[in-house]
């Protein structure tokens, strides 16, 4: 995705209402209509169809009669709220840690050499490429009550007995911002990848303290990369299965892991239903809220 | 969308199905048997599908490792790619519901095979083959003189220690009913929500797994001390010398079942294979690898006096436990998930 930045942006003018995203794509695709139509026909069948199916499903019971049972569950279980509360702010908590964490790691990747940036690189992609439930029990094996961690603490008589991490938010949280780090790094370095390192000189040409022309210049250039990686991290992170399974307690439960329940144990799948709409739409909400709210250019660029 | 990222497991279940489905298409004179994988289908294999396949000359297909969701579903919309198929008691009462599984032939299988069956587990839907227990076990070092009851289980003063469980997906429910009232004979109906404060009054002296295989390993591993798991997770761990032993007091048993899913393609060669399979000395074979019981008592006449000790529902050990109530529990199932997201954000 390379970003090549418009005057405005540099001079610092109040920035113009513009179309994100997709919106200049949009433009060449009226072109040539056809081209989109099997995009349309993967979207509709892999993503719109399922949609439309667990909608249904979340109003129909077994025998497939309406009902709105689900909702009702949910809402007179003020139990269920509170973990859809915690789903939302572990996925907040993994994404803040995620994205300070990726944004310096992709800075600093994007100024190494380019021999250096390629093998470093590596060790962010090869975890990447590996399955995620070895990842996850690789952090059972470190943070267990035997594990690595506790063995090394003891032996050195830091600790006297081992520390539980196992079932803690710390061990869940660390897990999953790991988990989720290279999808942040990536995000952010392709980016920042894409600016032309001219713009800097240029800032400082002008006058700008090396910290002014990272503000004013560097980050909001990095924006969208901020944008793609926080929003992929955040909903993965809220519907991820694998870490808050194994690494969590009873005190840990999200949401996801109630509906495997509802699927496997409960086998009540208007209620697993439901309750994926709702996280949808929770998430969905909370998108357009950070989209509307969190205007960056606004937070950073603009302001003089 | 979280409904089908969930689970890893869905997808090698799924590369299951469509296994089965390849071999499907292939001979008349089969038989497609869907059954849990691991160690127990291994012993499933060498020990009823592979010998039956040589007695009668016909095909057996197995297939490995299913889950109640994409079984069901299988079957709801008639692609039906399996003729028998091996389930637990709770999935047989919810199948049997909704009319999903084929009757089973009672009068068909031999006298030989079902007067030793109790006339309890001559399901309409299902034909029962072995038993597993709930138990509890623990380490004897930490342990010489091991915990008794479950109400040693939580007592936590007199019991120093870690406990394990698996969690969410069967929390020790039964096991803290039984902890505040011993009379086993009378356990069911009990109160779900006075069970979870029973639970919770554990605290952070209980570990809670994602399954079953965990729970045994932080047992081995001196994580935890005192566990409530399934025997036959116990085997290996035994069998290696680790020092950890089975209490069966206030044991429960599960049965198992063979049964017919609507619509299998080969539902009468399913039931030739069950009138094979059914014979008393055929089913005692399961017994010496995987330590689960046969149900039909008269399969004790060809286990080892060794071996029979070890197994659910032995003479020696029954009236230690009971059947648990799989019924019931089936219809409380919600409540029981309910009880685990409140005690969750307690």
């Amino acid at each position: 995705m390379s970003t090549q930045p418009d005057i405005e942006t540099l001079a610092g003018a109040p920035a113009p209402v513009r179309k994100r995203g997709f919106g200049r794509k949009g433009r060449d695709n009226r072109r040539f209509p056809l081209f989109l139509v099997p995009v349309l026909i993967f979207y509709l069948l892999f993503f719109g169809y399922p949609l439309i199916r667990i909608f249904w499903q979340s109003v129909t019971d077994m025998g497939g009669n309406y009902t709105l049972d689900g909702y009702r569950m949910f809402f007179e279980e003020p139990a269920y709220w509170a973990v859809l509360g915690y789903t939302g702010l572990l996925g907040l908590i993994t994404l803040t840690i995620t994205l300070v964490a990726g944004y310096t790691v992709a800075y600093w990747l994007v100024r190494l050499e380019k021999t250096w940036a390629v093998i470093l690189m590596a060790f962010v992609l090869i975890p990447f490429w590996s399955s995620g439930l070895v990842r996850t029990y690789a952090w059972l094996v470190i943070l267990g009550r035997q594990g690595v961690l506790n063995t090394f603490l003891l032996d050195f008589g830091l600790i006297d007995t081992p520390i539980a991490f196992i079932g803690t938010n710390t061990a869940v949280v660390f897990a999953l911002a790991y988990y989720l780090l290279p999808y942040m790094i990536l995000s952010i370095y392709s980016v920042m990848n894409g600016i032309d390192r001219n713009l800097l000189l240029a800032a400082r040409n002008l006058g700008a303290s090396p910290f002014r022309a990272f503000r004013h210049v560097f980050f909001p250039l990095t924006r969208p990369g901020i944008l793609a990686g926080s929003y992929m991290v955040f909903m993965l992170g809220i519907g991820m299965y694998i870490t808050p399974a194994m690494l969590g307690g009873p005190n840990q439960t999200t949401l996801p892991l109630v509906i495997a329940i509802q699927i496997n144990e409960a086998m009540d799948w208007t209620f697993a239903a439901t309750l994926s709409v709702i996280l949808l739409l929770v998430t969905g909400l909370m998108q357009l809220g950070a989209n509307r709210f969190l205007d960056f250019e606004r937070l950073w660029g603009g302001a003089r | 969308m979280n409904l089908f990222k969930s689970k890893t497991r869905r997808l090698a279940a799924a590369t299951a199905i469509g296994l089965v489905s390849a071999a499907a298409a292939q001979a008349e004179d089969e038989v497609v048997i869907l059954s849990l994988g691991g160690n127990y289908q291994a012993n499933q294999s060498e020990y009823w599908f592979q010998p039956y396949a040589e007695a009668s000359g016909k095909t057996v297909t197995e297939a490995a490792g299913y889950n109640f969701a994409n079984l069901r579903v299988m079957i709801q919309t008639g692609n039906v790619e399996a003729d028998l198929v091996d389930l637990s008691a709770d999935s047989v009462n919810a199948l049997s519901q909704e009319g999903l599984l084929e009757p089973i032939d009672w009068d068909a299988l031999p006298e030989s095979c079902t007067s030793g069956i109790p006339a309890d587990m001559k399901k309409e839907y299902a034909f029962p083959t072995i038993q597993w227990a709930m138990v509890m076990a623990y380490n004897t070092e930490t342990y010489p003189e091991g915990p008794e009851t479950w109400a040693d289980f939580w007592d936590t003063e007199a019991f120093p220690g870690k406990r394990g469980s698996v969690g969410a997906t069967r929390p020790p429910t039964e096991q803290a009913a039984m902890a505040m009232n011993p009379d086993i004979a009378n356990l069911y109906p009990f109160d779900i929500d006075e069970a979870f404060d029973k639970i919770a009054e554990l605290g952070d002296d209980i570990t809670f797994s994602d399954g079953y295989a965990q729970v045994v390993q932080f047992l081995a591993d001196g994580e935890v001390d005192m566990i409530v798991i399934p025997n036959g997770r116990m085997v290996p761990l035994i069998a290696d010398g680790a020092p950890v032993t089975i209490n069966w007091n206030q044991h429960l048993r599960y049965p198992n079942f063979f049964a017919i899913p609507k619509g299998a393609p080969h539902k009468d060669e399913a039931m030739a294979f069950l009138s094979w399979v059914c014979e008393p000395e055929t089913l005692a074979k399961l017994a010496e690898p995987t330590n689960y019981g046969p149900i039909n008592g008269d399969a004790y006449a060809s286990i080892p006096e060794s071996v029979a000790p070890l197994l659910p529902g032995n003479p020696a050990t029954a009236s230690e436990g009971r059947v648990a109530d799989t019924t019931w529990l089936g219809e409380h199932r919600q409540e029981i998930a309910q009880a685990w997201a409140r005690m969750a954000v307690r």
